[in-house]
């Protein structure tokens, strides 16, 4: 169990350069290590570990092409197990549904607080840290 | 002499009737004609005989011949007279039947009498007195008193046929049952002369046989008629349109099989009678709306009807026309229904699934708008969020480091500015293209929408009132304007629908306003807008329409507004419902207004 936000990694795929960018900074200003992807297959492709508890994605579930929520499911068959966080900026019943059914621990609707969402990272990797 | 005269006279006048008999009996082979047709025939056949008989016996001489003459003439003019009850039955309809078939058997009763009883002896005798006392050297006395009992049953036959024509003739049939009664009264007449001769109370004796002839010649161009009428009733039964004749009286003359089929009605029960009568508790008011305008005009009146018939609801497009005599006289109106209903129902069916669509489209539409609006904004929001998040952090954990936070700002500045350039694209994308303004004649493009929507009215029992003035010419976009009627004609039939038939008006009128601006109006009868409600109107999602979205009217008001006009609804009060109104500059003052324009420009 990782005891230090720099122990964790983030992983954040999302098709918009701006919010990368953004996530990227912000997780990197709450200390965490962080990872962005343009594109799920690219995560895919990079992804060199099957499963740790220092870990966790940051996923948008909402791009256009090879969907999001498709993400979880072709993880899940390559034995990556690490939790999952759905981010969306369409924030309706269906969606939230197959968020939940596709596995997603959370879900987040855009735009996120940073508050929220760094203690969802934390909870789902089970950091026992208060960022305070 | 005078006798020579008299027998060849009469030898004509069977001749004329054997012609009648001929005639008619012709008309009655192999075609399906009333039985009265047939028993005239017989009728005529049997008189041509008694006269036949009659000529005959002025040229014998013989006593005994003389005494065969009379018997056979009795005998053939009371089988003639026994048929004629029968014949007035069948023609006039008349019931019961009973007592005039009971007179026609009275009548050949007196036959046979005639043709027992024996030409000398104590029964002739007594049976016969007149006779006797007159002509006490000629005993050909049986006959005479049976003769006279004979023409009393012909007058009593005779009388009542013509009661039961004057009867027909009241309740609206055609004129032919006039002409059987007048040539009944003048048979009458003569059939009275020689009762009168018989009793010794005048010499009357060409009177009876003369008068045959005008009765004959009546008589047969009324029944004759009737197989014209056959005919014409034929061709009309085999019309797939309802056709019917009715007289001033409304009473029905005449109606073909496509409309007797449809209210299941009997063609002889039909006649004589009004809609009243045989629609008993039916909502008549258009089709007596139509009736009496068709009247007061005098001219052809075209309508779309809702009937209720045995097969349900029907909608009926009639066209009822007045029918004039030689005078120019009305006596008479047709019409001619055409059953619609399977048309309506398409038209209803297509009206729904049309309404349907639209609706469904909006709403998709719209809500696809608003899904996909919420995730294009909701991208540089995010962004902008976490940026202004991060450098805030930033900040606090290195406070001197100025380039992260430089980065941070000029991102939050690149996301407003996204994010306000998705706002404007969608702005664009729903906002009304410019489309060219010409001076268009405003009635025309009433009129147009008008008629798109004439079936739907129709089908919904709205009366729709138009009062469209011609040269309304505006400088206006015709498919917005017509947008706009076509809204509010459609709230106006929305208001309407709820009221009572027969109080579901919509009027709409063009014309130009004193300051000469055209103005379109449309008023409804509909249960009216409370004051209070009044100036919300045109306010974007507000509706009283459980069903609406609340846009059309605000709609409307940005249509008319940005061709300089002005819309605007008033409450008919005293009067249920509401008028809205709107203008639209004419032609001229669009051309004032470019002026001060161009003036405007130069200063």
């Amino acid at each position: 169990m990782a005891s230090n936000r720099s122990d964790v990694s983030v992983f954040v795929v999302d098709d918009d350069a701006s919010v990368r960018r953004s996530l990227l900074r912000l997780l990197g200003a709450a200390g965490f290590q962080v990872a962005v992807f343009d594109a799920p297959d690219h995560f895919l492709d990079a992804v060199r570990f099957n499963k740790t508890d220092s870990c966790c994605l940051l996923l948008d579930i909402t791009m256009p092409g090879s969907s999001g929520l498709l993400t979880i499911e072709r993880m899940r068959q390559r034995g990556i197990d690490i939790p999952v966080i759905a981010l969306s900026a369409t924030d309706d019943e269906l969606t939230r549904r197959m968020a939940k059914r596709r596995g997603a621990k959370l879900f987040f609707s855009k735009p996120v607080d940073d508050k929220a969402l760094l203690d969802a990272i934390e909870w789902v990797t089970a950091l026992n840290q208060n960022d305070g | 002499m005078q006798d020579e005269i008299y027998a060849s006279a009469l030898f004509v006048l069977a001749g004329v009737w054997l012609f009648g008999a001929f005639h008619h009996g012709m008309l009655s082979r192999g075609r399906q004609v009333e039985r009265s047709q047939q028993l005239f025939a017989v009728f005529c056949a049997l008189m041509a005989g008694h006269l036949a008989v009659r000529a005959i016996g002025h040229h014998t001489l013989s006593y005994d011949a003389l005494t065969g003459g009379w018997r056979a003439e009795v005998i053939t003019a009371a089988m003639a007279f026994a048929v004629l009850p029968w014949f007035l039955v069948e023609f006039t309809n008349a019931r019961p039947r009973w007592p005039r078939i009971a007179l026609s058997l009275y009548v050949l009763i007196i036959a046979l009498g005639v043709a027992g009883v024996p030409a000398t002896g104590p029964l002739a005798d007594g049976l016969a007195p007149w006779h006797a006392a007159e002509q006490p050297e000629a005993p050909l006395s049986a006959p005479t008193l049976l003769y006279t009992a004979l023409l009393l049953g012909l007058v009593t036959a005779q009388l009542d046929g013509i009661l039961a024509c004057r009867r027909r003739y009241r309740s609206g049939t055609a004129g032919r049952h006039l002409a059987v009664g007048v040539a009944l009264a003048v048979f009458t007449v003569g059939t009275l002369l020689e009762l009168m001769r018989l009793l010794k109370l005048a010499d009357t004796s060409p009177a009876f046989e003369l008068s045959l002839l005008p009765a004959l010649v009546l008589m047969s161009a009324a029944v004759g008629q009737d197989q014209r009428l056959n005919w014409m009733q034929a061709l009309l039964d085999h019309v797939p349109a309802m056709i019917t004749l009715k007289d001033r009286n409304r009473r029905y003359l005449l109606a073909n099989k496509a409309f007797t089929d449809e209210y299941r009605l009997d063609t002889a029960r039909l006649r004589g009678r009004t809609d009243r009568q045989l629609f008993p508790g039916q909502d008549l008011t258009t089709s007596h709306q139509a009736d009496t305008d068709t009247f007061t005009k005098g001219d052809e009146v075209e309508t779309e009807e809702r009937v209720q018939s045995p097969d349900g609801i029907r909608f009926l497009r009639s066209r009822r026309f007045p029918v004039f005599d030689s005078n120019d006289h009305i006596w008479a109106y047709g019409c001619v229904s055409e059953d619609v209903t399977a048309s309506r129902n398409a038209d209803l069916e297509a009206l729904e699934l049309r309404q349907q669509l639209t609706h469904m489209e909006r709403v998709t539409r719209l809500d696809a708008i608003s899904a996909s609006l919420a995730h294009e904004l909701m991208q540089p929001l995010t962004a902008t969020l976490s940026n202004a998040q991060a450098g805030l952090r930033l900040l606090e954990a290195h406070p001197l480091s100025m380039e992260p936070i430089r980065e941070v700002l000029a991102d939050i500045a690149a996301d407003a500015k996204r994010a306000s350039q998705i706002v404007r694209t969608l702005r664009d994308m729903t906002r009304h293209t410019p489309s060219p303004h010409e001076p268009d004649d405003l009635s025309e493009a009433v009129r147009e929408v008008l008629d798109m929507l004439g079936a739907e009215m129709a089908l919904k029992g709205v009366v729709c009132r138009r009062n469209l003035e011609p040269s309304c010419i505006a400088t206006a976009n015709k498919p917005q304007i017509q947008q706009v009627l076509l809204n509010l004609l459609l709230n106006a039939i929305h208001a309407v629908e709820q009221q009572p038939e027969g109080s579901r008006r919509v009027d709409v009128r063009a014309e130009l306003d004193e300051s000469g601006a055209v103005q379109v109006s449309v008023r409804d009868s509909g249960q009216g807008i409370p004051a209070s409600e009044m100036h919300r109107l045109f306010t974007p999602f507000y509706s009283t329409k459980p069903e609406g979205m609340g846009i059309g009217l605000a709609v409307c008001r940005n249509i008319i507004e940005w061709q300089d006009g002005r819309i605007w609804a008033e409450s008919n009060e005293p009067e249920p419902g509401t008028t809205f109104r709107f203008t639209l500059p004419a032609q001229e003052s669009q051309f004032a207004s470019q002026r001060a324009e161009g003036r405007g420009n130069r200063s």
